[in-house]
């Protein structure tokens, strides 16, 4: 098989992903419209992290404002991670798979990766801090996703390497 | 870059186009286009040795160090 017909399953496995990114995103956006456009009269609300579950009509606009920021930053890194993974199978579509910007945007989803472990780190004693109802549950997973986190920039760091060495290459006459 | 190259000067003494020097020491005129523009990255003992031995020159009539250059 030669790298022309390397480079055009990559580009269609690309426009696929970023079909799924975009198809998950959307999704997102419709859910979280209809559950916020729709109040249920019995539903019940997560006011904590873990199963701190309470009526709807029980939970104040202060509760409300907090759990929202508190989330946020989360919601923020998420919508991050999902434009960082568009543009890089966009890179990857139009045949860019192994340059420096490749090895930037991997780095990218290494430090959004930790943010967000950092981020779901702190959110319990936030919660807990703020919402006298919530308790402190930290999950150890969250030290996983740091983990993973830090090695994705490694791979990212080895990549952006490896470019230039390419690029060195390439530029040797 | 600190490494300056000359080429295009020593073409010019010579009265010489890229693409002659192309054919004659049988480097692809890009190659020869990224030494000339001083884009490249390094250069094989090969080729310096084609070049000098075509155009008749010294290794450091190709190559000069500028104090004051930078990448």
């Amino acid at each position: 098989m030669n790298n022309s017909s390397h480079l055009q399953r990559i580009a269609a496995l690309s426009r696929g992903l970023r079909w799924v990114i975009w198809f998950f995103l959307a999704v997102t956006v419709i859910t979280t419209v209809f559950v916020i456009a729709i109040p249920s009269t019995n539903g019940m609300i997560r006011v904590g992290l873990a199963d701190d579950e309470a009526p709807l009509g029980t939970v104040g606009l202060r509760e409300r404002l907090t759990i929202v920021a508190v989330m946020a930053p989360a919601i923020a890194i998420w919508l991050g991670l999902f434009w960082t993974c568009e543009r890089l199978f966009a890179l990857y579509e139009r045949g860019v798979v192994f340059e420096r910007r490749n090895a930037q945007l991997i780095r990218r989803l290494g430090q959004l990766v930790i943010g967000l472990g950092v981020v779901y780190l702190a959110q319990p004693f936030l919660v807990s801090s703020l919402i006298d109802r919530a308790h402190v549950e930290v999950s150890t997973g969250t030290l996983g996703v740091i983990a993973i986190g830090a090695g994705v920039i490694a791979v990212g760091h080895v990549m952006s390497l490896a470019a230039e060495m390419a690029e060195e290459s390439e530029l040797t006459v | 870059m600190a490494i300056v190259v000359r080429l295009d000067v020593v073409l010019a003494e010579r009265k010489l186009r890229l693409t002659d020097l192309a054919d004659r020491v049988g480097i692809t005129i890009q190659n020869l286009s990224i030494l000339k523009t001083g884009k490249a990255k390094a250069v094989r003992f090969s080729t310096l040795e084609a070049l000098c031995r075509e155009l008749d020159c010294q290794p450091g009539d190709l190559l000069t160090f500028s104090e004051g250059g930078s990448e």
